[in-house]
């Protein structure tokens, strides 16, 4: 059983490295394109759309899921691995979407070539979010546990509250005409970057920090070191990896509301990793993949039923995890999280 | 003048419905040190239960004391119900899990209740009538109060004197006191915990019904999602008065329900939800503990 799981995962990532690598080849035969026409010629899933193997639905909720991956794990290494209770990740996601997409529309022209546009963007949406994230994680440093929790949220709200007062994006009734841009490609390349930084910062003298400071804070600091770096630092990272996570969403959506950054997308991020199990990667990737099947999958229920039932099927799911698996889908009685081998 | 005496008066009767709220969450803070997500929850549901006390009710009683009695009683019982058994279904089986689990347990709870009543309750808004004929007075040349506001202000008065004599006076506030100290300790002096979180979480939801139908009666229109905000802004009103602290509650909701009439008379009504988490923020970063709060030493 242990072999075949341990087979499983390594096809899975050659899998995922192929691709990757196919893509790559085929960009570097095909002369370093970088207009949209060739790029969009050769994305490397053409073959899958056309032959009818991946129907627009499924590609969609796949870039989806790439999306809500990288929401998930970034919130894993504040949440899960500093111990920094936050309930505000939707606000850097608004940041990083709000931001990218009006460095996009408004700054720089159109014609840009579509690889550097994309760059652009998650770059920016990133490093806003980070600059945010900086001073939210700087502000509320004195506070641990609930508190943090709350003024997060506060903080979250009243990001989605100022963006609300902005005319300029939109206001009230959202921003549209994002040019769209993000394909499979950018997400799934994203999101693996992403799992395979906070991998290397858990296995880092950093990470390690970090879980010294959630397990004692005043031992950590006997130890010589310093919380206050080390939180910030974390905030940082974590609101940066939210902030490309926005930006990518901003660009394959292509309109953008304030409805949708709602701390009820903060607690389902939160929901991704403790479903997964706190603390772990691998859950936080589990978790954000089941989180954006499982409701798809409840569609056809609704279909069955006539009523909504997705929401109610959640939050039961939610609180039945927490009181009889507390540990999630990818923890171990003991308090250890299982990995993913690949992980380790 | 005149404009600020207004705002004064809508903002105290606001003020009182989110005391009745905050204390919930304040006695469940003091005991369990849990906030307590799905208490605005509860806040939904008193308040739908009161809407239909008042249809099954309205054709056979004439609109006045009676009434409000009856249903403010109905919704109150309903919300006590429904607190004991989120308590005992949701909180209990966890008292000895990680704080965290038990918060994400009570997010999860609250999304199910708001769902949940979605589901039962119909997601489109309700109108509630109201249960006295409602006279206006007129104090100055401008300035008016109306019934509704009255009462509200009369019947929150009524209730949290009620709690203030329960905390303070009984054989069982002083156990829930004790409890509030340690947990552990109260256990081994006799106290029966569980009875005493269970009547706590029963009096704070009974507060959070009553509070919902007087909601309802100052903003007649009820859904299901109608918890979330005045949920929050009590909680905020229980850390500004320092939470886990009763009388704070009542002044922080006051100075709460003041300041956003203020800010929605006198700046933009825009900003007005954004101004409970803005003081929040404040609050937790110059002063965690509160106004009226101990401050908790961490010992190693």
């Amino acid at each position: 059983m242990q072999k075949i799981k341990h087979y499983l995962n390594q096809t899975v990532v050659k899998i995922f490295l192929l691709l990757f690598v196919s893509f790559l080849i085929s960009w570097v035969l095909s002369g370093f394109p970088f207009s949209d026409q060739a790029l969009s010629q050769i994305l490397f899933l053409k073959p899958f759309r056309t032959s009818g193997l991946l129907s627009p639905y499924v590609y969609s909720i796949l870039i989806l899921l790439g999306i809500n991956v990288m929401l998930s794990v970034s919130l894993a290494l504040l949440n899960g691995f500093c111990g920094l209770f936050t309930m505000g990740h939707a606000g850097f996601m608004a940041i990083g979407a709000y931001s990218s997409a009006s460095f996009i529309m408004f700054a720089i022209p159109s014609s840009t070539p579509l690889l550097l546009k994309l760059i652009a963007a998650v770059l920016i949406g990133g490093s806003m979010s980070a600059i945010v994230g900086f001073v939210i994680g700087y502000s509320s440093l004195r506070l641990a546990g609930d508190y943090l929790g709350m003024v997060t949220l506060g903080f979250g709200e009243i990001i989605r509250i100022a963006i609300l007062n902005i005319d300029a994006v939109g206001g009230a009734r959202g921003m549209i005409d994002i040019p769209q841009f993000t394909n499979l490609f950018s997400v799934m390349f994203v999101s693996a970057l992403i799992v395979l930084i906070v991998k290397r910062i858990r296995e880092s003298r950093f990470g390690r920090t970090m879980f010294a400071i959630k397990e004692n804070e005043i031992a950590a600091q006997m130890m010589g070191i310093n919380p206050t770096k080390i939180k910030v630092q974390a905030f940082v990272f974590s609101s940066f990896m939210a902030g490309m996570a926005g930006a990518l969403f901003a660009h394959s959506e292509g309109y953008l509301s304030t409805q949708t950054f709602t701390f009820v997308k903060s607690f389902e991020i939160i929901a991704m990793n403790v479903i997964g199990g706190l603390g772990s990667i691998s859950g936080a990737i589990v978790g954000g993949a089941l989180l954006t099947v499982l409701p798809e999958g409840f569609r056809v229920l609704q279909d069955f039923t006539g009523i909504d039932l997705r929401m109610i099927i959640y939050a039961l799911t939610i609180t039945l995890i927490m009181i009889f698996l507390p540990q999630g889908l990818m923890g171990s009685k003991n308090g250890n999280v299982k990995e993913f081998k690949w992980l380790k | 003048m005149e404009e600020f005496i207004q705002h004064t008066i809508n903002g105290l009767s606001l003020g009182s419905i989110y005391a009745l709220v905050a204390l919930g969450y304040t006695m469940v803070f003091g005991v369990l040190q849990l906030i307590n997500f799905a208490h605005g929850d509860i806040f939904m549901v008193g308040s739908f239960f009161g809407l239909y006390a008042m249809r099954f009710f309205a054709p056979h009683f004439q609109p006045g004391p009676v009434l409000a009695i009856l249903v403010m009683g109905c919704a109150m019982t309903a919300s006590a119900v429904l607190g004991v058994l989120i308590e005992h279904l949701g909180y209990k089986p966890m008292r000895r899990a990680p704080r965290i689990n038990i918060l994400i347990t009570a997010i999860g709870i609250s999304l199910f209740l708001e769902y949940g009543g979605q589901l039962v309750f119909g997601a489109s808004p309700q109108f509630f009538p109201p249960f006295f004929e409602k006279t206006q007075f007129h104090i100055f040349d401008s300035v008016t109060i109306d019934s509704n506001q009255i009462s509200i202000f009369l019947i929150a008065c009524l209730l949290m004197t009620a709690l203030q004599f329960l905390v303070f006076k009984t054989q069982f506030g002083r156990s829930m006191r004790a409890l509030s100290h340690s947990l552990d300790t109260a256990n081994l002096i006799g106290i029966n915990v569980n009875q005493v979180i269970r009547i706590t979480f029963m009096l704070g939801s009974t507060l959070a019904g009553a509070a919902g139908v007087l909601y309802a009666l100052a903003y007649p229109k009820v859904e299901p999602l109608m918890g979330v905000l005045p949920g929050l802004k009590a909680f905020v009103a229980a850390v500004l008065g320092g939470i886990g602290n009763i009388t704070g509650a009542v002044i922080g909701a006051l100075i709460l329900g003041l300041s956003e009439t203020y800010v929605a008379g006198y700046i933009s009504s825009t900003y007005r939800d954004a101004l409970a988490f803005i003081i929040l923020i404040i609050v937790l970063l110059v002063r965690p503990s509160g106004l009226l709060g101990k401050k908790r030493i961490e010992k190693v």
